[in-house]
């Protein structure tokens, strides 16, 4: 062989040599003494070769370049690859084997530099597939469900408790017997020559023996078996072997065994079935198994393969009517339950929607926001301080306070309603007049002490929604004592006895002016004013007093006195002048006398 | 991990047996009861922090009546050679069955086990014989299923042979 595959090398080599011929210029070849005659003769062959072959000639020097390196370059690759992928995967599957580990690091390294990625594409898969795997799960539940309900509740079940008892098998297993047309229990790979144990799986709550020594006795055993019993080249292994109620299914390839126990009468389409995984083994592993040191990690890879074969076909069977009626109750019940839920909701929604409509039709509260999270409600808005507590509101309409987040940020409404009862807070104290809110005016009717009308004036422009007091029909009532005061002291008068400035005994005694005094006091400071007594005095003029200086002592002389019947008073001062009044009008008592006038200097003064 | 056949040869009553026996089981039983056919044991290792897991296939003995069968010995990964050393024909046994064994699986490790060690005062071997075996390269170790001098050492030696192939 190797010398025919020198031949071969040579022959191409000699081909070589042909192209090598065909695509020198001919000026290589020609001998020194031609060379000048041919020159021109060769320029223009070479022309001729260049009009006629430029391209050919071109695309041959490169596939000699190409099969002379013997690399290929990426736009070579790419030419064939998409009709070369097509080819392989018409063909066979080995093309998805063999890129298989390649897309799997890749997608790991994709998921490791950005989840997001895959997830956004995998994403309108993932829901259907989910879907799928919740509904077959269910439908196995409800499978497994059937069957405890059959098994625990029916005579059945305990004719087979009994068995299980009798037997000294366990229940599960006398069931499974019972029930199970047929089920593939574990599958083997075992290697052919070695009787090791390559892979190995286990159907759901199969209770094994250790499968290397069940691996190494199949071998001894098939080998003994074809020793005694098989042709003289016999090495073919055992197919089948029964064992109680088991049989043990043998698919054999050149390096390895498949050993399935099945337990009950198997589809006549395991064997095949087998065979097919056995040959995918060992397409798949072909290198592991033909150079099998005894490490078995590596068929880690077929261990799907060979959980495909593990199969299970269930006995069709008649539900009893048992069954329905624990169904039917079961669905009642979760129908009653779910008819309470749902009118429940209805109510709770109910409550809900009354509550914040009540809420927003509330005057003086704004809602703004509601955010609804699960059982919890956050409720945000603005209220009048004189409005209803929104948390008031919905506990009256049925809501749970508890569950209620309350953001409430305090503003003025200028609803008449809350501008009243906002000026009314303010005003209406004790003392107060009748009060009326008319458009944005305040108006005041009756008597208020001046302090009050004071204090109103200045605070009802405050108030939002108002812009004044209108005091027009307001009677101050301090004002009217003052005035009154002053009318009593201005009614009061001192005689004097002729030509003197003795003040003469007078009806009204001390005491009394004393009082009336006392009142002009306190009124001028309630009413926030001054007053000022002028005492003019007469005299009726004489040759020694042309200027009338009587008539001033006297006033002084009335001054004095009324000083020293209230000493300590702050809210008047007393001025004693000469009457400026016509002599010849006073007659009789009244030209030796003083009267009074009360000036009220105005608000302010002290 | 690694999982490998290894086959016990020699002749009838060597203490294949009771070898494997004192390996796997830590026991020995006084009693002498004939393997028919092949038993078959499991005893997992540690060899250089790598699990080896030994399927021991303790064939039943060579002698006039049965032959050890090739389909046995196909597929070993090593094989341990037992002789009686108070029998000295056991010896010539265990070296046609090393012969037959070279034939089926090759040049794999082993190692000839001169057994019953507890009765050397028994013994009855031809050194120079010995002696030739080890020139040949043949590991030539002795043994006592009965008290268990150098019988953990020769299965996991092998082990470690079998691991490193």
């Amino acid at each position: 062989m190797a010398r025919r595959g020198m031949s071969k090398r040579g022959e191409r080599d000699d081909d070589d040599d042909d192209v090598d011929v065909e695509l020198e210029p001919p000026v290589a070849r020609t001998s020194p003494g031609q060379q000048n005659g041919g020159s021109s003769q060769a320029d223009e062959l070479a022309r001729l070769k260049r009009l006629l072959f430029g391209k050919e000639a071109q695309r041959l020097a490169y596939l000699e370049k190409a099969l002379s390196t013997g690399r290929l370059t990426p736009a070579d690759v790419s030419a064939v690859l998409p009709e070369a992928v097509r080819h392989t995967v018409a063909k066979d599957d080995r093309l998805g084997k063999a890129l298989a580990p390649t897309l799997e690091s890749a997608i790991q390294s994709s998921v490791t530099r950005n989840p997001k990625r895959l997830a956004d594409a995998l994403f309108p898969v993932l829901g259907p597939a989910i879907r799928k795997s919740i509904a077959a799960a269910m439908s196995g539940m409800v499978d497994n469900f059937n069957a405890a309900l059959e098994n625990s509740l029916s005579i059945r079940s305990l004719k087979w408790r009994w068995e299980a008892r009798r037997t000294g098998r366990t229940f599960a297993e006398v069931v499974l017997a019972h029930t199970l047309v047929y089920r593939v229990e574990q599958v083997l790979l075992i290697h052919r020559e070695q009787g090791v144990l390559l892979c190995h799986v286990v159907a759901p709550s199969v209770q094994i023996r250790d499968p290397d020594l069940v691996s190494a006795m199949l071998t001894a055993i098939s080998d003994f078996v074809a020793d005694s019993f098989g042709d003289e080249d016999g090495d073919e292994p055992v197919a089948e072997v029964k064992f109680g109620s088991r049989t043990l299914h043998v698919a054999a390839g050149p390096y390895a065994v498949l050993a399935a126990v099945v337990a009950g009468k198997a589809l006549p389409t395991l064997a095949e079935s087998l065979a097919t995984t056995v040959e995918q083994v060992h397409m798949e592993a072909a290198l592991e198994l033909s150079e099998f040191r005894g490490d078995a990690d590596v068929f880690r890879a077929v261990k799907p393969l060979l959980e495909e074969c593990l199969d299970e076909q269930r006995k069709e069977r008649k539900r009893s009517p048992l069954v329905w009626l624990v169904w039917l109750a079961i669905l009642g019940t979760a129908g009653w339950f779910g008819w309470q839920a749902w009118q429940e909701r209805q109510r709770v929604e109910a409550v809900w929607q009354g509550g914040l409509s009540a809420l927003r039709q509330a005057p003086g509260v704004v809602v703004l926001d509601v955010d609804r999270d699960g059982d919890r409600v956050r409720i945000a808005g603005l209220r009048d301080p004189e409005a209803r507590a929104p948390a008031e509101i919905l506990a009256a309409a049925g809501l749970d306070p508890s569950t209620l987040d309350l953001e409430f940020e305090t503003y003025s409404s200028l609803d008449h309603d809350f501008v009243e009862a906002r000026m009314r807070r303010l005003l209406d104290v004790p003392g107060a007049p009748f009060l009326r809110l008319v458009g944005d005016v305040v108006e005041a009717q009756g008597h208020a002490t001046h302090a009050w009308i004071e204090r109103a004036s200045i605070l009802a422009p405050t108030i939002p929604g108002v812009t004044r007091l209108d005091r027009t029909a307001l009677v101050d009532t301090d004002r009217r004592e003052l005035e009154s005061a002053w009318t009593r002291l201005a009614a009061l008068r001192f005689h004097f006895t002729e030509g003197t400035d003795v003040i003469e005994p007078h009806p009204v005694d001390d005491a009394e002016i004393a009082l009336t005094l006392s009142w002009l006091d306190t009124q001028t400071a309630l009413a926030g004013s001054f007053a000022r007594i002028v005492i003019q005095g007469r005299a009726v003029p004489t040759e020694q007093d042309t200027v009338g200086d009587l008539g001033r002592r006297r006033a002084s002389a009335a001054a004095r006195r009324l000083e020293e019947l209230l000493p300590e008073a702050t809210g008047y001062d007393i001025v004693a002048d000469v009457d400026p009044g016509d002599p010849e009008a006073w007659g009789g008592r009244a030209d030796r006398m003083v009267h009074m006038k009360v000036k009220l200097l105005g608000v302010g003064r002290r | 991990m690694i999982r490998a056949k290894v086959c016990m040869l020699g002749a009838y009553a060597v203490g294949k047996t009771s070898l494997v026996q004192r390996y796997v089981q830590g026991i020995f039983r006084d009693v002498y009861q004939t393997t028919v056919g092949v038993h078959i044991h499991k005893h997992e290792t540690t060899v250089e922090e790598r699990e080896v897991t030994l399927m021991l296939w303790d064939i039943h003995g060579e002698d006039d009546l049965q032959e050890v069968r090739r389909s046995y010995i196909v597929g070993s990964a090593g094989y341990l050679l037992v002789a009686d050393g108070t029998r000295p024909a056991t010896l010539e046994v265990a070296l046609q069955l090393h012969e037959r064994a070279i034939s089926v699986v090759g040049d794999v490790p082993f190692a000839l086990l001169l057994n019953k060690a507890d009765l050397t005062e028994r013994w009855d071997l031809d050194d120079d014989r010995l002696d030739a075996l080890r020139a040949a390269g043949v590991l030539v170790r002795r043994t006592s299923a009965k008290d268990g001098s150098g019988v953990v050492a020769a299965f996991e030696d092998l082990a470690a042979g079998v691991s490193q192939r």
